[in-house]
């Protein structure tokens, strides 16, 4: 079966300044944006590709001063449910965290950072990515019409900008 | 001493102020509401004189409790007759009455007072935005909230979420699909059979 | 003059501590007599209560004067004491009642040096270490 496969081989593992060091061992190509993987099938051939996407925004990535290397030790005593704006940048399209070797996030912050969103999905502040339940759970516990689910919700939060 | 003391009659007049109770905690607004409601915003404060002001509170449908609250928060009753006991979690009293959480909560701060019941007299709680006129009209001062309203991400411009400064940059080659979530549709083999729909 | 004047002047002094009663032990001796013995009692025991009562009243009304020009009572308070400023709080309550002028200009000084204090910041609450106590990091630097 012939399969043109654009696939380079790194044996050189990524150093991040943290100090963390990925296993992935397989890279794609070596292009500066986020891929998608893409099979497409013809009758005697499959071809993968790794296309290119458009980048969201076009502002300035921030300087990093942690010495760690991570964009939220800053923000370690201010960093609240209700920074959307910040939380949405770590999320996948799904509504998941993205891994700690994509974001360079340090391991104190990625567990707090773990909290703080179950908080501000549970406040409704962000919009909610239901995904498809297994067959054994009843949905209806899981709706925001559910007794006392249609409430609204606050947290606390020790931050020293809180303005109260 | 100032001899004009005639000219500081009009500490002693009633005046009216309004709240609005949207994404507050019931609890500590209470705290902010029953010192307007006994004076102790005035200097001439005095546990015997009569020199409270009046409260309305609007938007009280709308407020918020912190974490689980709304489910372990319990209103408790005895009627003083043997099997008089009965409770209510917070959330079942706030469908029958959307007001009734605050006025609890403003009644248990004023525990131990002789006035209590004149002072209750002067809280004036609406569910919604509407408020009688008679009432809107006399208001004149405005209380400040107790926390921050949060918003929604959904309530953002998409300028906004542009202009917002990126904190870090994604490795030069990810796959996005990579790191997609699992569809569930299968039984959860996890869970005791008891608790499976069927 | 009976013969036993004791027993007159016993009942004069029984009279006058119930003069403010209600009803029959007002007048008759033998039905005041627990209820004398009992208003002697709360009288001892107020009168610590009564110095706390005044003292909450003063701090509330304070409390109240300075909330009126957007500062705590606590930050208020302290900043008079470091500054020398000698005001009881009797005194303070009086002014803040009868002379909101004058408190005025009290708190708008201490809003002013309480602004200074916090852009201080951290540098005020660490003072140099005081001579003859040795901390790790002075070992560290020497070495």
């Amino acid at each position: 079966m012939a399969t043109p496969m654009k696939v380079t081989i790194n044996t050189v593992p990524r150093i991040f300044s943290s100090g963390l060091i990925s296993t992935r061992f397989i890279n794609t190509t070596s292009t500066k944006r986020i891929k998608k993987i893409e099979i497409t099938k013809k009758d005697s051939a499959t071809v993968i590709e790794g296309v290119k996407l458009k980048e969201e925004t076009h502002q300035p990535v921030r300087e990093i001063k942690a010495p760690t290397g991570c964009p939220l030790c800053e923000f370690q005593n201010s960093l609240t449910y209700r920074d959307v704006l910040m939380l949405r940048q770590f999320l996948s399209p799904d509504g998941k965290i993205l891994p700690r070797h994509v974001t360079g996030v340090c391991f104190t912050m990625q567990w707090k950072l773990k909290n703080i969103l179950y908080q501000s999905y549970s406040a409704g502040l962000l919009p909610n990515y239901r995904p498809e339940l297994p067959v054994n759970e009843d949905p209806t516990h899981y709706l925001k019409n559910y007794k006392w689910r249609k409430n609204n919700v606050y947290y606390e939060d020790f931050s020293l900008e809180n303005p109260l | 001493m100032a001899h004009n003391r005639v000219m500081q009659w009009a500490v002693l007049a009633r005046t009216w102020w309004i709240f609005d109770a949207n994404q507050q905690c019931p609890f500590r607004s209470a705290y902010r509401i029953t010192t307007y409601l006994q004076g102790l915003h005035k200097p001439v404060y005095h546990r015997h004189g009569d020199v409270g002001d009046h409260v309305v509170v609007f938007n009280t449908k709308h407020i918020a409790m912190r974490g689980d609250f709304w489910r372990t928060y319990k209103h408790f009753h005895h009627t003083r007759y043997a099997g008089g006991f009965s409770r209510a979690s917070a959330y079942r009293v706030h469908e029958e009455d959307p007001t009734r959480i605050l006025e609890r909560a403003c009644h248990n701060r004023l525990s131990g007072l002789d006035n209590r019941r004149t002072l209750m007299k002067r809280l004036h709680l609406f569910p919604d935005k509407d408020i009688p006129e008679n009432i809107l009209e006399n208001v004149s001062g405005q209380i400040q909230q107790v926390q921050v309203v949060p918003k929604k991400l959904e309530d953002y411009t998409q300028e906004d979420i542009d202009s917002f400064p990126q904190l870090f940059k994604m490795p030069e080659d990810y796959d996005i699909d990579s790191y997609k979530r699992e569809n569930r549709l299968e039984p959860d083999q996890h869970t005791s059979k008891a608790w499976r729909l069927k | 003059m009976p013969q036993n004047a004791m027993r007159v002047w016993k009942r004069v002094l029984q009279r006058r501590l119930a003069w403010h009663f209600r009803g029959r032990k007002r007048n008759c001796y033998r039905l005041s007599l627990g209820p004398v013995k009992k208003s002697l009692r709360f009288s001892t025991t107020i009168r610590p209560i009564r110095r706390k009562n005044i003292y909450h009243l003063f701090i509330n009304r304070i409390a109240a004067g300075c909330a009126q020009h957007g500062i705590q009572y606590s930050s208020f308070m302290r900043v008079l004491s470091e500054s020398n400023i000698m005001l009881n709080k009797n005194m303070l309550a009086q002014l803040s009642v009868y002379e909101p002028r004058t408190f005025q200009s009290l708190c708008e000084f201490a809003k002013k040096r309480h602004s200074e204090l916090l852009q201080q910041g951290i540098g005020t609450v660490l003072k140099p270490t005081p001579s003859g106590i040795i901390t790790r990091d002075m070992i560290k630097k020497s070495v």
